[in-house]
């Protein structure tokens, strides 16, 4: 391609339209496929979601250990397709812009309710609010004013309280404020097992550590938030989508570059760097994604069959069906066979590391402990999955330019918004 | 979480104009040789200079830390805060260069575990003077344990912000722990770029051969290429944008890096020393000679080196300190401007400069959030 441009450029002569309209056609048919996954796993975080919300409803009714349980899995089973759509976040703006919203980590989760003081702390240089406690305090110095909270509402969460005093820890909303308040504090630290937060702690014939019915409400609305927002991202992938035609309707390569920057940007600096390498050189359990749950090695898990997914063209849905079509696989091979069977074996490569971690999880022990330190062989199972992911970051690297896209931007969502960042 | 970038748009709008033009009839793209010359002479004039200078730098720190601890603590300790500085000025030239040996055991990370978000070092130091524990210093438990406490902020803390400590005997011991540690890493860091057949200089050398790290000169080149950015991408992102927010009541001079220290504007000043120097050593084989000889590169260089010379005439200007330049009246507003410099900087290096050499600078680990 980029010969061809050259050639027509210094020539004077216009795109040979035959070929340019097949290779048009080609990178149309992989986009389609990319949107219909992208619709797939938005509805199934859905689906999975609302299975959550009747578990948190029983729950809240009637608390019992058992409901408790009920709601932990189902909110355990909610992550499976939502950690797959993860890869959709950097490059498409209109995810990115979105996503805080439903998954944003690390959180100071004394903003929402008690925490253990000892080791917690209580207070931090970086956030005011740290141990604001909105289900204990109906009212709240935020801002620089005084904030009325006596009704947990809505608006109270997602436009209040969620980064308030522009601190990105105060997360009021999505997964994993959810997770907390089904889970509670891991107190282990690298020890043994996940929060222990009773049931009671939603009883409004027994409560535990007081307000539970502030908290009930805070978890119901939690929820029904999540609820509107994950509605919201299946119709902006549903046929008249704006996400959809965004994609479609821009330039092919500008859509192509959106796949590729979301491979690249979570293998690398999210899910490598921010989220796994950065707990295991300090060995801090708090840095896991779900450290309430302890249901990290899931979540990496899933992130990188999102990866595969949108790479080989191919979903399984919640339901078992799968969701196939033309892939990006395929458009690089055509252009250079060995880059392509590179990053499927580098691919392959990182699945193995991630499900070593995934087995060692469900056997021997947590990932919180597999990061522990002085825990050499945890810390060498959780080092081959960051050393896979930087790997194939750089196959994805040639594969870019065996793709011949010309510039990409990778620092996250430009594409979309401004097609011609992406071009030479 | 989701912290936006600013400047994004200026790469597309400049890449685009400049590329649609037809290419004049001599014009040649850098070719293996070129970028195999510019490996070798970025190599020589560059990093392997800055790699012996951390190494020296390392050596002194370690030796001027046991020196005023033995002659009763960190109170005074001028040596030492001397000695801090020196390294401090070092590693600000080699703090970009984030591929081969720095990325190894996690050295680069153990150096400087910053910007640290979630306040891990203030806490672990304190938990671990408030628990003097011998063993937590053993050197090679200490070595692989968290890179929060044994590089150069947690030292920083111990000589300029913790008066408490100072006359504590396990301060000292850990003072001295971590300038071994500090020596130990620039010592490997030097000897794996350096020594042996396998030494990544080499591996850089032959890269036009093909190997393991490199299919040819030209992706060892875009690592170099990637280290220019990264140093401009550090100081725009965490240095500038993450203190000074978008308005004046925004800014949070603890978010600065080495504050407690009074150097956070000396770091930028050295980091932009080094990213020029990155771009325009080398001779006729460096970046800005590779450049000039493409069409409209003159143009570029020309356009690069003055934003570059008005950047730095601007932090001469302005106090080591950035907590002091921000007290004074106007301070925002001209730290402002700083980072609107070096954000042009990295559109340019990002933008036209990649693609008028035909690197593609692809991904970097601060993708992330």
């Amino acid at each position: 391609m980029r010969l061809i441009a050259t050639l027509a450029a210094t020539t004077g002569l216009v795109l040979l339209p035959a070929m340019a309209a097949a290779d048009e056609a080609a990178k149309r048919a992989v986009l389609e496929t990319y949107a219909d996954i992208a619709h797939a796993g938005y509805e199934d975080s859905l689906i999975t979601a609302k299975t959550l919300q009747a578990a948190i409803d029983a729950l809240v009714a009637d608390p019992s250990e058992a409901r408790l349980a009920t709601a932990r899995e189902a909110w355990i089973a909610a992550r499976v397709p939502y950690q797959q759509t993860e890869v959709y976040r950097f490059g498409n703006a209109v995810v990115d812009d979105w996503e805080g919203k439903v998954n944003a980590w690390p959180l100071d989760e004394g903003l929402i309710d008690y925490v253990d003081g000892g080791s917690y702390g209580r207070e931090s240089d970086e956030n005011p609010i740290y141990t604001a406690n909105v289900i204990a305090n109906k009212s709240l110095a935020l801002n620089g004013e005084t904030v009325d909270a006596s009704t947990i509402t809505k608006t109270l969460l997602s436009d209040v309280l969620h980064e308030a005093e522009e601190v990105e820890a105060n997360v009021a909303t999505g997964y994993h404020a959810i997770e907390f308040l089904l889970w509670g504090q891991d107190l282990n630290g690298s020890g043994p097992g996940a929060g222990q937060r009773p049931a009671s702690d939603f009883s409004s014939t027994a409560c535990t550590n007081g307000n539970c019915d502030r908290r009930a409400a805070y978890l119901t609305t939690a929820t029904d938030l999540l609820i509107d927002d994950l509605e919201e991202m299946v119709a902006l992938w549903a046929d008249n989508g704006a996400a959809r035609k965004g994609l479609l309707t821009s330039n092919a390569n500008a859509g192509i570059s959106t796949i590729v920057t979301g491979m690249g940007s979570l293998s690398y600096g999210e899910l490598a760097g921010e989220r796994i390498k950065l707990g295991l050189m300090l060995h801090d359990p708090e840095e896991e994604h779900d450290c309430f749950s302890d249901n990290t090695h899931n979540s990496h898990y899933y992130n990188h069959r999102g990866i595969m997914n949108v790479y080989l063209g191919s979903y399984r849905r919640v339901d078992g069906s799968m969701v196939t079509g033309p892939s990006l696989s395929s458009l690089v091979e055509a252009q250079d066979a060995a880059v392509d069977a590179e990053l499927k074996e580098k691919l392959a490569a990182s699945y193995s590391a991630m499900q070593a971690m995934v087995t060692r999880a469900e056997n021997v022990e947590a990932y919180d402990q597999m990061i522990g330190e002085g825990n050499a062989a945890g810390n060498a199972v959780i080092e081959a999955v960051v050393e896979g992911l930087t790997t194939q970051t750089r196959s994805i690297e040639r594969a870019v330019v065996a793709l011949d896209l010309g510039q990409i931007d990778f620092e996250g969502s430009d594409s979309l918004d401004n097609p011609s960042a992406v071009f030479q | 979480m989701t912290q936006r970038r600013q400047f994004l748009g200026f790469c597309g709008g400049l890449g685009l104009g400049l590329t649609l033009r037809p290419l004049p009839a001599f014009a040649a793209a850098p070719d293996q040789d070129d970028f195999a010359e510019l490996n070798n002479a970025l190599l020589d004039q560059c990093l392997l200079p800055r790699y012996e200078a951390l190494a020296v730098a390392g050596e002194s720190l370690e030796g001027a830390l046991r020196r005023d601890c033995a002659d009763g603590g960190l109170g005074g300790a001028e040596e030492s805060k001397k000695a801090f500085h020196a390294m401090m000025d070092a590693w600000m030239a080699a703090q970009h260069l984030r591929f081969g040996p720095s990325e190894l055991f996690l050295r680069a990370d153990r150096m400087q575990f910053w910007p640290d978000k979630r306040g891990v070092t203030g806490r672990r130091l304190s938990q671990l003077l408030a628990n003097p524990d011998p063993a937590a210093l053993e050197p090679q438990r200490f070595a692989q344990g968290s890179v929060a406490i044994q590089g150069l902020p947690a030292l920083e803390r111990l000589l300029f912000d913790m008066p408490e400590a100072a006359e504590q005997p396990f301060a000292c011991d850990l003072a001295v722990r971590i300038g071994e540690n500090l020596k130990e890493i620039s010592a490997g860091l030097l000897a794996d770029w350096r020594d042996g057949p396998s030494a990544y200089a080499a591996v850089l050398r032959n890269a036009r051969q093909g190997d393991a790290e490199f299919l040819d000169a030209k992706e060892a080149s875009l690592q170099l290429a990637k280290s220019l950015r990264s140093a401009l991408l550090i100081v725009v992102d965490f240095k500038l944008q993450r203190v000074l927010g978008e308005a004046v009541r925004n800014a949070k001079p603890k978010r600065a890096e080495s504050w407690r220290s009074g150097r956070s504007l000396r770091n930028i000043e050295i980091n932009l020393e080094a990213a020029q120097a990155l771009y325009q050593n080398g001779g006729q084989g460096g970046f800005s000679a590779l450049l000039r000889r493409q069409p409209d590169g003159p143009t570029l260089h020309v356009e690069i080196e003055a934003v570059f010379r008005r950047t730095r005439k601007k932090l001469a200007n302005l106090p080591a300190s950035m907590t002091e330049a921000l007290e004074e009246e106007g301070g925002w507003q001209r730290l402002s401007a700083v980072r609107d410099d070096v954000s042009q900087l990295l559109a340019l290096i990002s933008g036209p400069f990649s693609q008028m050499l035909d690197l593609p600078l692809g991904f970097n680990s601060f993708d992330g959030d």
